[in-house]
């Protein structure tokens, strides 16, 4: 069930008009958070329900036993993220690496693999995460355990943050849910404009923008004029980010109609003015799970500077992967830790600010064609097209169509400062009410044609 | 806090008031779209899920569902059979989509297809069956919603930005999807009789047609006649230059597939080039009609043989 389809709509009033009424039953308030965040996960497949069921409940038994008996305390915290990084393996990984092996050594692996597990289940990704960061964090000592399973089945499975994120971490989120839930008017109305915003973000930029992108990704070989893809480029990387920064404005609002804060995820990452500073600013909860558990685990940079480099290149590739079973993604992970460690190598050399921030997202836009394409083949052919500069031929099929207004309107969105521009909403209630159902009104009459959200198949 | 509190109550009426009033005056106000997105949803759906019903099916890809209309066709055969047409864009003509079509005819009707061949039907693209498989894909559920409730909600279609272009300029795209019969009606203004013909062109010159692909469909079709299925196959009319370029670029493929064809039996329905597409590539509606009539008449004679 996606958040901008019908049934959803249905399944969320039907969440809030029972929420709204349970909420103050301690028992009751969490079985129906479970229950209905399953049924919004099954909606999918019911059958990878149990996946999801049955490694929370492994780490729930090791994160009760890494407290109980901390002689074993590193088997438990083996055992949790075993059972977490094999389920991630078989179902995500098992079919592009039995097809590498076929192919570099001539064996017939991938066709002997069962059939469900080509099928990647949505958002396993981002749960197994979820749950991995509880034990972790147990290990470590740095959150408590949950009081007992319903709590714990909550936390993984809470339906906003479940199939996309933001990956949530165990101390953030158990304290809030044990919570009295009260909401007013102000955070109801809070909670409510975050889900407009990421309607708005999904429903009217991401899909309008994708029209655009899908056409010309659909056959890559056909498209031969640089300015195509520079603007099909610039397109995606606005609808990547409405597409996934709508999803997680959503969820946080959500989250905020229940009472429950969720940290922001994405912090205007196109204002970035260094390589670091995009990582701080997209996809936060990520790039912090990496920074945490993968980059520090592994040394981070406190042994020598060639370590360093060597920890970060490790943890951008191992990201890329996180993303999709392909090479594209590899290559992906790859050119960030290349532009990360370049900046390292010539951090002495200032550039004035705006200049920065153009070439960081250049850099950023040019990532993000590995990121979309196929195959590296078609990768390198958009690459390769780019910087032909050959004609101008589709200068007026592009500036008299639609993919230009909504480039336009995501350049406003994205640069127009958003304080500035919110103080001046907020001193007028008049002024509010209109902005505010003008975007409702858009989401109904402008919105593009449904698409998933991206990140689900990660 | 309390003021706050109050004005938040006051923003959350205002907006609810307001996203009313702005619903109700945009379907009432708004010039009707040329294309009805939700319409199209439950028309492809619809498609899909059909009950198998029909004695005659038509296939193929946006040629054939946009140029011939089983409504006219089921007038000419004095309307003894029900026809459906089962085109889908830029399909492909392998086995997956011919197993997925013959599902949707009566056991028990004179289980004949009517198949238009298209030289870009054996490209590497087509033989995807992108919007096929795409379709398919949908779950059950999914679909369930966009056969039974989307139709109450066809008014809350939404524009695009040449939709408000169109309104101002004329140039639109019309689309009418007839549900029941599986046609789309279709015309785009201005008509520019050459603006198909372009990418065609670009596309044949970078891509090989595949030649397994045409074998396997030869053998299909051997196969489905031998399970009693009568098979008519023909090519949809285009404009002379769209013929020249395929003709060229296939190697005359459609001349020896008609000699495969009826070296197996199967019937071919002739045709020749139309001047009245309006994209080089499709029919208008008054030459989709005369088509219609003709194949019509056609198939009549072909279904009255034993």
């Amino acid at each position: 069930m996606v958040f901008n389809s019908l049934p959803f709509l249905v399944f969320v009033l039907a969440f809030f008009l029972v929420w709204a009424r349970i909420k103050k039953y301690n028992q009751l308030k969490w079985i129906w958070i479970i229950l209905m965040s399953f049924i919004f996960y099954a909606w999918w497949d019911w059958r990878f329900l149990f996946i999801l069921i049955f490694t929370g409940l492994v780490d729930y038994v090791s994160g009760k036993k890494i407290l109980n008996q901390p002689s074993k305390k590193f088997f438990w915290l083996w055992l949790s993220l075993g059972s977490n990084i094999l389920s991630l393996v078989f179902f995500k990984y098992s079919g592009w690496i039995t097809q590498l092996l076929d192919d570099m050594f001539k064996t017939n692996f991938h066709n002997q693999l069962p059939e469900f597990s080509l099928v990647v289940p949505v958002g396993i990704s981002f749960y197994t995460f979820n749950s991995m960061s509880y034990t972790i964090d147990l290990y470590r000592g740095k959150t408590k355990p949950a009081e007992n399973l319903l709590h714990f089945f909550a936390f993984i499975s809470f339906f906003p943050h479940l199939v996309a994120g933001p990956i949530i971490r165990a101390k953030d989120i158990l304290g809030q849910l044990t919570q009295n839930h009260v909401v007013n008017n102000l955070q109801l109305l809070n909670g409510v404009k975050l889900c407009v915003w990421g309607f708005f973000q999904k429903m009217v930029l991401a899909d309008n923008l994708a029209i655009y992108v899908n056409d010309k990704f659909s056959i890559v070989s056909m498209q031969t004029d640089a300015m195509v893809w520079w603007i099909c480029m610039l397109a995606f990387s606005f609808q990547i980010y409405f597409d996934f920064n709508g999803y997680s404005t959503i969820a946080r609002g959500l989250a905020k109609l229940c009472g429950i804060h969720l940290k922001l995820n994405f912090n205007n990452p196109f204002l970035a003015h260094s390589f670091q500073n995009f990582w701080q600013r997209w996809h936060i909860s990520l790039s912090s799970f990496f920074r945490d558990y993968v980059y520090k685990s592994i040394g981070g940079n406190k042994i020598s500077p060639f370590r360093t480099e060597i920890n970060k290149w490790l943890t951008m590739l191992i990201s890329g992967l996180w993303h999709g079973a392909n090479l594209t993604f590899l290559f992906w992970g790859g050119i960030h830790a290349m532009f990360l460690s370049l900046e390292r190598l010539f951090k002495t050399i200032k550039i004035p600010r705006f200049l920065s921030v153009f070439v960081v997202f250049i850099g950023v836009l040019l990532a993000w064609v590995f990121f979309r394409a196929s195959t590296i083949h078609d990768a390198f052919y958009v690459i390769k097209t780019m910087f032909r500069f050959n004609t101008l031929s589709s200068f007026n099929s592009i500036f008299f169509s639609s993919v230009f207004v909504w480039l336009i309107v995501s350049f406003l969105v994205v640069y127009t400062p958003k304080h500035s521009f919110l103080n001046i909403i907020k001193k007028n209630t008049v002024f509010q009410i209109i902005c505010w159902s003008l975007l409702i009104l858009s989401c109904v009459f402008l919105r593009g044609p449904e698409q998933q959200f991206i990140y689900f198949q990660f | 806090m309390n003021n706050k509190n109050h004005n938040a109550k006051i923003i959350l009426s205002g907006i609810i008031v307001l996203v009313v009033f702005g619903v109700f005056f945009w379907i009432q106000l708004m010039p009707k779209l040329s294309s009805n997105k939700m319409i199209k949803e439950i028309f492809w759906t619809s498609k899909l899920i059909n009950n198998p019903v029909y004695d005659v099916l038509i296939l193929g890809d946006s040629r054939v569902y946009r140029g011939l209309n089983p409504s006219v066709i089921e007038t000419q055969l004095d309307n003894q059979y029900q026809c459906f047409n089962y085109g889908f864009s830029s399909v492909g003509l392998d086995s997956f989509y011919l197993n997925n079509a013959i599902k949707k005819l009566n056991p028990n009707g004179k289980k004949t297809l009517l198949i238009g061949v298209s030289v870009n039907s054996f490209y590497p693209q087509a033989l995807k069956n992108e919007h096929l498989r795409e379709l398919s894909s949908e779950s059950p559920k999914n679909m369930w919603v966009k056969k039974h409730i989307y139709p109450y909600l066809t008014d809350f279609s939404a524009y695009s930005f040449s939709d408000f272009l169109g309104f101002k300029t004329g140039k639109q795209y019309f689309e009418t999807f007839n549900i029941n019969s599986g046609f789309v009606w279709s015309c785009n203004f201005p008509i520019d009789t050459n603006s198909a013909v372009y990418t065609y062109q670009n596309y044949f010159k970078a891509h090989q047609i595949d030649t397994f692909a045409v074998k396997n469909f030869v053998q299909q079709l051997q196969i489905l006649k031998n399970q009693q299925f009568k098979i008519v196959l023909m090519r949809i009319p285009a404009s002379y230059s769209m013929f020249q370029i395929e003709d060229k670029a296939s190697g005359f493929l459609i001349n020896q597939l008609k000699q495969q064809a009826q070296n197996l039996g199967i019937h071919w329905i002739e045709s020749t080039p139309s001047s009245f597409t309006y994209d080089g590539s499709h029919l208008i509606d008054k030459a989709t009609n005369k088509l219609s009539q003709d194949v019509g008449i056609q198939l009549k004679t072909i279904l009255n043989q034993p």
